[in-house]
């Protein structure tokens, strides 16, 4: 069945705008803990608990700053701890305005002084501070501490739901936006400005209503095509970033970053060997008088990179085997120039570098992406 | 000389070293202290002008100046546009709110059953822009939905709103003025400067030492080292190690501190032959001179205060090679 190209560019756009699905998994996060609120609010009803929902959003947030099951349940600890002395604070001091304000002060005070939990402490703050309208007594102080008790519970319960659904299928967008950019970047340096030239990316960092202050650098490139690369990197170096710090309690999700972290290490060695590459345009015609096999191994490359990103994508076999002859043809090119007395040009020397970790690096990722096909 | 033991690591540091990171580590936390105590007083301010002026929906107010602090820990500095952002933020999200509850979910309550909905595009746009303005947006609107939702207080679109507005507005201010009094600091953007840029430069020396680590291995590759005469993994290490080291105190060399590492490299990258240019370990040394010397060049005119773009052209064939081969 084809898809209506309606929503072919609806898909698109979104793939566009959020193309390692960080945003939509970081929406769920959000919404998961008050959907599962909610539920528990219908099925008990109790009147003025409505809290039970807006408590797990709130505590939900500081605690997806920490990697690690600790720092995340430490944080949801000191958010609903901090709280329900609030609260009770506020409940049991309401007639004495001077005396709870005192108190307020002192709770706030302690509890933003941790540098460490301070995003929850101020999220703790902000819920206390409503608590101020509602009736107050020793009895609501209790039920609503109840209440609170319920919600750290489902903030709790969201966190490890999220992770058993989420994990793999964020760290899949990922390595596959890893090879996307790869391949944009090799597929850039590889091309004269007048090829016609396929790229995922085009429009990397270019969201509405977002600003940011690092493209200011970017003057200091003189062309677009570095300055493309500049995005590519600084993607490189912050995407991904949870794969290697993110702690996972779920056996198949561990299993599957174990699986997939030597791939993106590999795919940030690639990128290593593409930079190598990067002047690749300035002396294209001195490369192809010195190694003339190199236009036909460059060809052969990206259909080779494309086929691994689309083996690893569809689940699918594609052949993703690089020509041993134009390969054997090129390195012997290689070999003959090094012992001949030709002065090489810096930028060929980096080709040439940079061209053969990339054979060997791109041998080594399909060893790890292909075999389970 | 100090020898401190971690679980790991030994790490020998001088007497000064000692004195400087400790005198750091109070100003950190004499820093810390300062903006907990703006937050409390910001809200205990709040707080006694609710209770003691008795003001309908008055707990808006230390509720605004909490959400203004919410940006407290993502670095202060660019103060300026941060609250810009923090107040269109919290007044469009209150309207916003108050006009979903007026026009649909009293109209119709079967409205309510969107709030769901509405906070996950809501949060899926603030995730896709990273913009705080909408993050301000998204929790200020929840309030007024939820009240409406599960409260059966009216919460009318004239006086209420319009009240809430100008808490909302008091709450703001009293934000401002605590961090313009208590916390100044937080109105200069030199402190987070310097430490963005500090970072910026770790960050650099983080990767040259990696590059380093995987490229020296002692052990595995010692057919990588051109010529032993020239040069030693050893060596070779150790001078990697010294370029990691500039790039880590590169606000050092802002203020003028010089050093002889690219002239040692230098002499390294004459010594080796026309033929051994083709080795990997050539191009490994080649590149940490040109981190070195642009190093150098970026301290010296951050120094001399006459920094200009054109300068550092990283492409630039001619620069690098007039750098290389002087």
């Amino acid at each position: 069945m084809r898809t209506p190209k309606a929503l072919q560019f609806i898909v698109n756009r979104l793939h566009q705008l959020d193309p390692t699905a960080d945003a939509l998994i970081g929406a769920i996060k959000c919404t998961l803990p008050g959907l599962v609120g909610l539920f528990v609010w219908i099925y008990f009803r109790n009147p003025f608990s409505f809290w039970i929902i807006l408590l797990p959003i709130f505590a939900i947030f500081p605690a997806g700053l920490f990697p690690k099951y600790k720092g995340k349940f430490c944080s949801v600890g000191f958010f609903f701890f901090s709280l329900a002395v609030m609260q009770f604070a506020v409940a049991v001091l309401y007639i004495h305005p001077y005396l709870l304000v005192f108190v307020l002060f002192i709770l706030t005070f302690i509890a933003v002084s941790s540098i460490k939990y301070r995003y929850a402490a101020v999220f703790a703050i902000l819920c206390a501070v409503i608590y101020i309208e509602l009736q107050q007594g020793w009895y609501n102080g209790v039920n609503r501490l109840i209440g609170i008790c319920i919600a750290a519970f489902i903030t709790v319960a969201s966190i490890i739901i999220y992770e058993n659904i989420f994990s793999i299928i964020k760290i899949r967008f990922t390595i596959l936006f890893l090879m996307e950019l790869m391949l944009d970047g090799f597929s850039v340096f590889t091309k004269s400005e007048t090829e016609e030239i396929q790229i995922f990316n085009k429009y990397l960092f270019r969201r509405p209503l977002s600003i940011r202050a690092d493209f200011n650098i970017e003057k200091m490139f003189r062309s677009n095509r570095e300055k493309f690369i500049h995005r590519i990197l600084m993607e490189l170096i912050n995407r991904g970033k949870f794969i290697e710090s993110e702690e996972f309690i779920f056996k198949k999700n561990i299993k599957y970053r174990d699986y997939i972290y030597p791939a993106y290490i590999l795919l940030k060695r690639i990128f290593r060997d593409i930079t190598f590459i990067l002047r690749y345009n300035i002396v294209e015609s001195r490369i192809n008088a010195l190694l003339p096999t190199t236009s036909k191994l460059l060809e052969n490359s990206e259909i080779v990179l494309r086929n691994t990103y689309l083996s690893f994508k569809n689940d699918k076999y594609y052949p993703t085997l690089l020509s041993d002859k134009i390969v054997n043809k090129w390195n012997d090119e290689c070999e003959s120039l090094k012992i001949s007395d030709i002065e090489v040009e810096e930028e060929i020397l980096d080709f040439i570098y940079g061209f053969r970790c990339m054979l060997s690096d791109v041998k080594e990722l399909q060893s790890i992406l292909l075999p389970r096909r | 000389m100090h020898v401190i033991r971690c679980k790991r690591i030994t790490v020998d540091i001088t007497t000064q070293e000692v004195s400087i990171k400790m005198l750091k580590f109070t100003e950190k936390r004499l820093l810390n202290i300062q903006e907990s105590f703006c937050i409390s007083i910001a809200i205990a301010i709040g707080v006694i002008i609710y209770l003691v002026f008795k003001i309908e929906h008055g707990y808006w107010i230390p509720m605004t100046t909490s959400i203004m602090f919410l940006a407290a820990d993502q670095g202060q500095g660019a103060f300026i546009k941060k609250t810009r952002d923090r107040v269109l933020g919290t007044i469009t999200g209150a309207l916003l709110g108050f006009l979903y509850v007026n026009i649909f979910m009293y109209a119709n309550y079967h409205w309510g059953y969107m709030i769901p909905l509405l906070w996950f595009i809501g949060f899926y746009i603030y995730y896709v822009t990273s913009n705080y303005a909408l993050l301000a947006v998204m929790i200020t609107m929840f309030v007024p939905m939820l009240l409406a939702a599960f409260t059966s207080e009216p919460l009318g679109i004239g006086s209420t709103l319009f009240k809430r507005v100008v808490c909302t507005i008091i709450g703001v201010s009293i934000a401002i003025i605590a961090e313009y009094i208590i916390y100044r600091r937080a109105a200069s953007t030199v402190l987070s400067m310097k430490k963005n840029t500090n970072d910026f430069f770790i960050t650099l020396s983080k990767f040259i030492k990696m590059s380093s680590d995987h490229f020296i291995d002692k052990d595995a590759k010692p057919g990588l080292v051109i010529d032993d005469s020239i040069l030693k993994c050893k060596n070779l290490n150790l001078l990697s190690n010294k370029v990691a080291l500039k790039y880590k105190n590169m606000l050092q060399y802002f203020d003028g501190k010089t050093d002889s590492c690219s002239e040692e490299l230098n002499l390294i990258l004459q010594k080796i032959k026309t033929s051994e240019k083709f080795s990997p370990t050539y191009l490994f040394i080649r590149s940490l001179y040109v981190f070195s010397i642009l190093a150098d060049d970026l301290g010296s005119a951050v120094y001399r205060k006459n920094f200009e773009y054109k300068d550092f052209y990283i492409d630039d064939k001619r620069y690098l090679t007039e750098k290389i081969y002087k």
